[in-house]
């Protein structure tokens, strides 16, 4: 290959040289030719004149004398001259005096024309002559006649192509010569570079020990060099990388062998799956779990190695988002998995999913002891409630028989009077020492249950003044007796929070409680703010306060800082406990600030509800509920008789069941009212307000799940008690107060219905805006049994700040000076608008 | 007419703090007692004697308080026996269950005597 490179180059520069050559040597013959020819041609053309003008200027007397031999003689000599072919003369008659013709003059050249006054050249093709110029000569201007001396031409063109042909031969001669020498170069240079090329290829191929043998002292002999010193450096480049690379090839094989050891040894499950939902990893404890054996199921689809619970996990989390989704399944050998699945993301170059990964703990175990524990506290609640209900009962009969049928009996003998009083003392220490101890049980369970999970949590939108309110209502019978007075500090513009308002108020209750007990000044202070994005609620005392080290440790169970205190007072040590695990359930904190000796302040956070701006007053999570919350307070409620049986909505699309549910209802003298569809029953509840909603849970559109949720969450319907008919046996999880299951045995349901409609009665006090004497608002009394309040526009505020829960009525020409939005939203405050009053409505 | 109540519970003491309790409705008005120390027995008397109240306790042997429910509201000529449960559980699911199986109401233990009398006679229109 290298021999041919060499030669490579020497044919190019050989072809070049060729090419050079053969132009320079063809120009040169042509140059040299054509001048040859021109000098030539113009030296025989100027020979003939001469012999022409020296015939004729000899031969004029000898013409008019008419002596052709004289001619014929001096013609005769010129032939003699070289070039000349012949010549011949001729006298004014055009007759041919003599010529140097043998054996005959060529008829042709008879018929040549002359000049009579000078000289005239032709050129002509003679046979047996060859191409000849004639010269013609007159002799005294044609009057004596003329000369012809005819030059051979075909003399110069032999002459002519000698010359060129010898400069041919030079020529040729020369470019062997030089094409020689080239070869000979060429051959010098072309062989340290062959020899250079060889040894790159050997380097590209990595043979480093390759040398290079050029000696030429030369740029070649100088990049030989410094490739062979390039190539040392390259080698010791290529043998630190290479060594580089076997150690870092041999830390990753260590490091994907421990961890795929660890991914092995994993107690739990772990499975990945790729984007496309085919299993990558999958580890021993995984294949146990669900017994796949030993083959390999790399490559499979998820949702064909495993049963329907984890192919749905793993479908989930291919997606990329920062959800942790998990699930309980169902492994194989009737054990339980708790399984966890998130997805792999990466977020550099760009943004990209790998997969998702799955671990599953087995918790059948933990389950096991869930269990144990549901049944610990089921008998626990069983067997300390039963004595203790015997314990209270008794104690309440007997003091009751004691204070009705014995004492009065014993009140004339002043010798037994003092050991009644004692009994009477004592008898109070066992009722409440007997309601202490059925506390703690109570506040032990709760706990319990609480850690256990067993609580069913309401999602009620709870706004934070409402729930320092009923806890001030709920406590007064302890400071009133006490003589300590608590003060409500809340700030206007609150924003409301989402949770269990039953057990937010259990949590005020207790802090109010707890401060009651321990201080004896007045006020205790209960304050509201806002916080950020939570709502703060704090209460302060000034009692005896908590010693900074205990105040991390009062939220733990039993752990009262009684020995602190000279008067120990009574509770159960498991209030701030319970009040920690519902905050924290909540998603709030709770702690305490004290200095000891001048009271301390209990705070806790709840997480403000996202609320839109106060113009459209929903929740932004409820569109759904939108329409049914902003119609309601636009619509009138129904004016009804006082003995008005209770109404019943029916909600459901299958016309028997809502058929079956109207007869059996108005059979029981029960009003019923029945929407078709969600939307209806939504716009019926808020207008109509039922006593009871029935509905069935599956239908199209909105479903019941939506309905109910939408129901409590609008603070017009969230009283009203519903009763959820549903085809499906697992009820518990519908969201209403009571779930039948269908078919419905008609005693059971009305059993059920009555039973709802003795517990809740949603009717509450009632206040009308504007002036008391309008007639129309007699008919109101029927919807308030209680108290109806006639209250200036104005002050409808203060009368919510006080407490006020009920309905309020609105007459329409003074809804506009309102914000009725943000009263609807109230909770447990309905807004009714009265309708424009007409003449007959006037007389009723 | 006398108005008859049932006291079901299999614990000795329960029953008689609930007779106690009832005495005085005994005195007051037109109404017997009657006492059954298992779920057996209370339904084979509601089923014979037809009481206008029964408080039936859940957890008792032979047959516990869901059951004897269950039982006689599935009976259509029991219609009119109120029953109101009895039970130490304090769970929302349990009293989900009492409501569901058609009990009038459901007490939690340990009840006050004077809401036990307060209810029945609200139940039994005395």
């Amino acid at each position: 290959m290298a021999k041919i490179r060499g030669m490579s180059i020497f044919k190019k520069m050989g072809l070049l040289a060729f090419a050079l050559f053969g132009a320079i040597s063809i120009l040169t013959s042509i140059l040299t030719a054509y001048i040859l020819y021109d000098r030539m041609t113009k030296e025989y053309i100027s020979k003939g004149s001469a012999i022409a003008k020296s015939i004729a200027g000899a031969s004029q007397e000898i013409l008019l004398n008419r002596d052709a031999a004289t001619v014929q003689a001096m013609i005769d000599q010129y032939l003699e001259i070289e070039g000349v072919a012949y010549v011949f003369v001729m006298d004014a008659d055009r007759f041919v005096v003599s010529h140097t013709f043998v054996p005959q003059m060529p008829p042709r050249l008879t018929m040549l024309h002359e000049f009579k006054q000078e000289q005239r050249i032709d050129e002509l093709e003679i046979e047996s002559y060859g191409r000849i110029i004639d010269i013609c000569e007159p002799i005294l201007a044609g009057v004596a006649g003329y000369v012809h001396v005819g030059m051979d031409k075909e003399l110069i063109e032999e002459y002519f192509w000698s010359v060129v042909l010898k400069m041919q031969v030079l020529m040729i001669a020369i470019f062997w010569v030089c094409v020689g020498t080239l070869y000979v170069v060429t051959r010098r240079i072309s062989r340290p570079l062959a020899q250079l090329t060889e040894y790159a290829e050997k380097l590209a191929a990595h043979d480093f020990s390759a040398t290079i043998e050029i000696r030429t002292k030369d740029e070649v002999d100088m990049l030989g060099r410094t490739m062979e010193s390039m190539a040392k450096e390259l080698s010791t480049l290529f043998t630190d990388m290479e060594s580089e690379v076997s150690k870092a090839t041999g830390d990753l094989r260590e490091h994907m062998v421990y961890l795929s050891a660890i991914i092995d040894n994993l107690a739990d499950g772990l499975v990945v799956v790729s984007p496309s939902g085919s299993v990558t990893v999958i580890n021993p404890a995984m294949r146990e779990f669900f017994d796949l054996g030993d083959k390999d199921y790399r490559g499979f689809a998820a949702t064909d190695v495993f049963p329907t619970e984890v192919s749905e996990l793993t479908t989930a989390i291919r997606i990329c988002d920062s959800d942790t989704r998990s699930a309980e399944i169902p492994l194989s050998r009737g054990r339980t998995g708790k399984a966890v699945g998130s997805s792999i993301c990466i977020e550099e170059p760009a943004r990209q999913c790998l997969g998702g990964v799955v671990l599953i703990r087995d918790i059948t175990r933990e389950k096991e002891l869930d269990q144990l524990k549901t049944d610990f506290i089921a008998t626990v609640s069983h067997e300390l409630r039963t004595p203790m209900t015997s314990v209270l009962g008794f104690a309440k009969i007997i003091r009751k028989k004691l204070e009705q049928a014995v004492f009065p009996t014993l009140i004339e003998k002043s010798d037994v009077e003092k050991a009644v009083i004692q009994v009477q003392e004592n008898m109070e220490i066992i009722v409440s020492e007997a309601e202490r101890l059925t506390e703690l049980i109570n506040d032990v369970l709760d706990i319990a249950r609480m850690e256990a999970g067993e609580i069913q949590w309401r999602d009620q939108v709870v706004f934070m003044p409402d729930v320092i309110r009923q806890s001030l209502d709920s406590t007064r019978g302890i400071w009133s007796v006490k003589g300590v007075e608590v003060v409500a500090d809340v700030e206007s513009g609150l924003p409301p929070v989402r949770g269990d308002r039953g057990r937010l108020v259990q949590v005020l209750i207790n802090l109010i409680s707890n401060s009651i007990k321990f201080t004896n000044e007045s006020p205790i202070i209960c304050r509201a703010r806002r916080d950020g994005h939570f709502v703060l609620v704090s209460v302060s005392d000034h009692g005896v306060g908590i010693d900074h080290d205990d105040l991390e440790s009062i939220f733990d169970k039993f752990r009262q800082v009684g020995d602190t205190l000279t008067d120990k007072p009574a509770g159960t040590g498991l209030g701030l406990p319970i009040c920690r695990q519902i905050v924290e359930y909540h998603g709030g904190l709770i702690w305490a600030e004290s200095e000891p000796g001048k009271g301390s302040t209990f705070f806790f956070s709840i997480p403000a509800a996202r609320i839109r701006t106060a113009d459209t007053s929903v929740f932004e999570e409820d569109y759904k509920c939108v329409l049914s919350e902003s119609d309601s307070t636009m619509l009138v409620r129904e004016a009804t008789d006082p003995d008005a049986a209770p109404l019943i909505l029916v909600v459901g699309d299958d016309p028997t069941l809502g058929l079956f549910l109207k007869d059996v209802f108005t059979g029981q003298g029960l009003r019923v009212a029945v929407a078709g569809n969600g939307e209806e029953a939504m716009e019926m509840a808020s207008a109509l307000l039922p006593n009871l909603i029935a509905m069935d849970l599956m239908m199209p559109g909105m479903d019941g799940h939506t309905i109910i949720k939408c129901l409590y969450k609008n603070s017009v319907t969230n009283q009203i008690p519903i009763l959820v008919l549903s085809a499906l046996t697992d009820t518990v999880s519908s969201g209403g107060d009571i779930a039948l299951t269908r078919p419905v045995d008609d005693v059971r349901l009305i059993e059920v219905v009555r039973a709802l409609l003795l517990e809740k009665d949603i009717r509450g006090s009632c206040l009308i805006l504007g002036n008391s004497d309008r007639p129309v608002y007699k008919g109101l009394s029927v919807l308030c049994p209680e108290s109806i309040t006639f209250c200036p526009i104005d002050d409808i505020w203060k009368h919510i700040e006080k407490g006020f829960r009920g309905i309020v009525f609105i007459p329409v020409e003074l809804g506009e000076q309102l914000d009725i939005s943000l009263l609807s939203r109230l909770p447990d405050v309905s807004v009714v608008i009265l309708p424009v009053l007409t003449g007959r409505e006037k007389s009723i | 007419m006398i108005k008859k109540i049932l006291i079901v519970d299999d614990e000795v003491h329960i029953k008689m703090l609930l007779e106690q309790t009832l005495e005085e409705l005994e005195d007051e008005y037109d109404v017997e007692l009657f006492t059954a120390s298992d779920g057996e027995e209370g339904l084979e008397f509601i089923r014979s004697e037809r009481p206008d109240l029964v408080f039936l306790d859940i957890m008792m042997p032979k047959m516990n308080g869901y059951e004897v429910c269950r039982i006689v509201m599935a009976d259509g000529d029991l219609g009119d026996v109120k029953i109101i449960l009895l039970t130490a559980k304090g769970q929302e699911v349990d009293r989900k269950q009492g409501l569901e199986l058609g009990a009038m109401m459901y007490m939690t233990k340990p009840f006050d005597p004077d809401e036990i009398l307060r209810v029945s006679k609200e139940l039994l229109e005395l």
